[in-house]
């Protein structure tokens, strides 16, 4: 699909209807193929209220998590040039990885993250660029990704990112209302679209609870959606520049949704000593920050109501995934080359170390997924890889 | 980092063995400090009283107990941070998740082993400064105990796991270049 070009002044029409939550769906994808990156830097910054230095210092990584991420990096980039040296590119069936992403691929000293189980399959090294905390924002304006894609021609790119835009400095109350704003969703024809094509799957992917999701959309304002498309637009710069410019021929990308969080902040102190680390990680490493403080800074109190808002979200964040992926994999001669590895509903009420990150063994769940799909396994949702049914 | 941490441990280790070479020699009952650090209350009275009487370098063997006490506060800091950093250099190679989780838990267990330690030491210093006092005495029977077997069970678990990755590894490797 090649890039247009639009009428001066058509393009920032198009992009204040889509902050002012009435862009159409082919509006949207007008603007989705003539977006360039300083239209991206635009965007944020109209839906963050910021300039683009403030956007960029609130993006920036916490110093000292750097470091430690970056040891980690160190000891996981040390390996892979390595296994390099030995010679693992030689044999037949080896697949060198490149990753990008935040924490769930890269978590600090305590839980063995996604990516430190799929570096464990003996036919897979990775190169990890991946920074807990990190903006998918960061990811894209550094740009570290573009240089590693070209230096090492992986045979598969894996991202994990968006979370942190949306939860990172309380942002997360930015994007809801206490006034019932249902007519948001309803005035989005292209997340309305995304539900109803998740609703008309013959074999779903995941279990819309038309409860929850609908009590969920009632507090979540129009800025989520914005964020949302703008999400759909960066994904969609990024895999274009990797799968369009016809340097990596052969390379397969694997994007990934995060599952339903669960907005509390319960320490869960317990007797079993193999989970010693829940509650030091829920004192020390911003538990209840995330979701749980943002969502009473803006009076929503009701339990029941948080955890909706954050299904609803995460549900939308996951099928705008998917439908991003899609685009790809209609084009012509394009095949199978952007996945995507759904982690709705695989970790469960009491499956959470902390807010944001579930306990290793989920981790290795999604990380089990994410090898299979590396793996070629065929998965009974062409391009989705659901772990709840690979790796339950 | 690590290799530092090694080298350190091994001129503590040096200077821990020579000290203790130097108690046991130093009387015909050959009493170590591993023995005081396991001693009961009489056992262990009989000991210091018997190192305050011996001189040695100008003083007497109880200073030089004294001595490898404070060295030891060093020991244990090395120690520990090398069983958490090697324990979470293994976890992050583990596939079987239950060794996965033990290696996990020893980054606690360690800590708590060097706890213990410190827990010792401060004790057999208190037993040091009441040698001369006939009813006081700390045994630190338990938390010397607690110590070494937790450092036995971290050792363990690390072992096992570098035997289990080991294997994998040979998997990994068993390609020819």
């Amino acid at each position: 699909m090649d890039r247009i070009t639009l009428a001066p002044g058509e393009k920032d029409e198009l992009i204040k209807a889509l902050l002012a939550n009435t862009i159409r769906p082919d509006q949207l994808d007008q603007l989705r193929q003539a977006v360039d990156e300083h239209d991206l830097s635009k965007i944020i910054q109209r839906i963050y209220d910021l300039n683009h230095q403030q956007v960029a210092r609130i993006a920036a990584l916490d110093n000292i998590l750097g470091k430690i991420d970056a040891v980690k990096n160190s000891r996981r980039n040390t390996y892979f040039t390595d296994q390099i040296k030995k010679g693992f590119r030689g044999k037949p069936g080896n697949i060198v990885v490149l990753a990008e992403g935040d924490s769930w691929f890269n978590y600090p000293v305590l839980l063995s993250d996604v990516l430190d189980w799929v570096s464990m399959e003996p036919d897979i090294i990775v190169y990890s660029l991946a920074e807990g905390g990190d903006w998918l924002l960061n990811m894209l304006s550094a740009r570290k990704y573009v240089e590693q894609l070209s230096v090492i021609q992986p045979d598969v790119f894996l991202i994990s990112a968006g979370g942190n835009d949306l939860v990172g400095r309380n942002r997360l109350a930015a994007m809801v209302s206490t006034d019932d704003a249902t007519a948001e969703y309803e005035a989005n024809d292209w997340a309305k679209g995304l539900i109803e094509k998740a609703k008309k799957r013959v074999k779903p992917i995941a279990i819309y609870e038309k409860d929850r999701f609908e009590n969920g959309i009632k507090y979540i304002a129009k800025d989520f959606y914005a964020l949302l498309m703008f999400f759909h637009l960066q994904y969609y710069f990024m895999i274009s520049g990797i799968l369009l410019g016809g340097k990596f021929p052969d390379i397969r990308i694997m994007t990934q949704g995060y599952d339903y969080a669960i907005p509390n902040r319960d320490k869960k102190f317990g007797l079993n000593p193999l989970r010693w680390y829940r509650p030091f990680v829920r004192m020390f490493l911003g538990h209840g920050g995330w979701l749980k403080t943002p969502l009473q800074l803006r009076g929503i109190q009701n339990e029941k109501n948080q955890a909706d808002i954050v299904y609803a979200m995460i549900y939308l964040f996951n099928e705008m995934m998917i439908f991003t992926g899609d685009l790809f994999c209609q084009m012509p001669d394009m095949g199978e080359r952007v996945f995507h590895i759904d982690s709705r509903g695989s970790i469960g009420a009491d499956g959470w170390s902390d807010e944001l990150h579930p306990l290793p063994k989920h981790f290795k769940n999604t990380g089990r997924t994410f090898v299979d799909c590396i793996r070629k396994r065929p998965s009974d949702h062409a391009q989705v890889y659901v772990v709840k049914d690979l790796n339950p | 980092m690590k290799i530092l941490l090694w080298l350190i441990l091994i001129v503590l280790v040096v200077i821990l063995g020579f000290e203790s070479r130097s108690l046991e020699k130093g009387t015909t009952q050959h009493y170590s400090i591993m023995q005081l650090e396991f001693a009961d209350a009489a056992q262990g009275k009989t000991m210091l009283k018997t190192w305050k009487q011996t001189p040695y370098a100008g003083k007497t063997l109880l200073d030089l107990v004294k001595s490898n006490t404070h060295t030891d506060f060093f020991f244990l800091i090395v120690y520990t941070i090398l069983l958490i950093i090697h324990s979470n250099g293994e976890m992050q190679q583990e596939r079987n998740l239950a060794l996965n989780t033990l290696l996990r838990l020893n980054l606690f267990l360690a800590v708590i082993a060097g706890l213990s330690d410190v827990a010792e030491n401060f004790i057999l210093l208190y037993d040091i400064h009441h040698t001369t006092d006939t009813i006081t005495y700390l045994s630190s029977y338990w938390v010397t105990t607690l110590k070494w077997a937790l450092i036995a069970w971290i050792l363990l678990v690390w072992l096992v796991s570098v035997i289990h990755t080991a294997i994998i590894a040979q998997q990994k490797h068993g390609y020819p270049c």
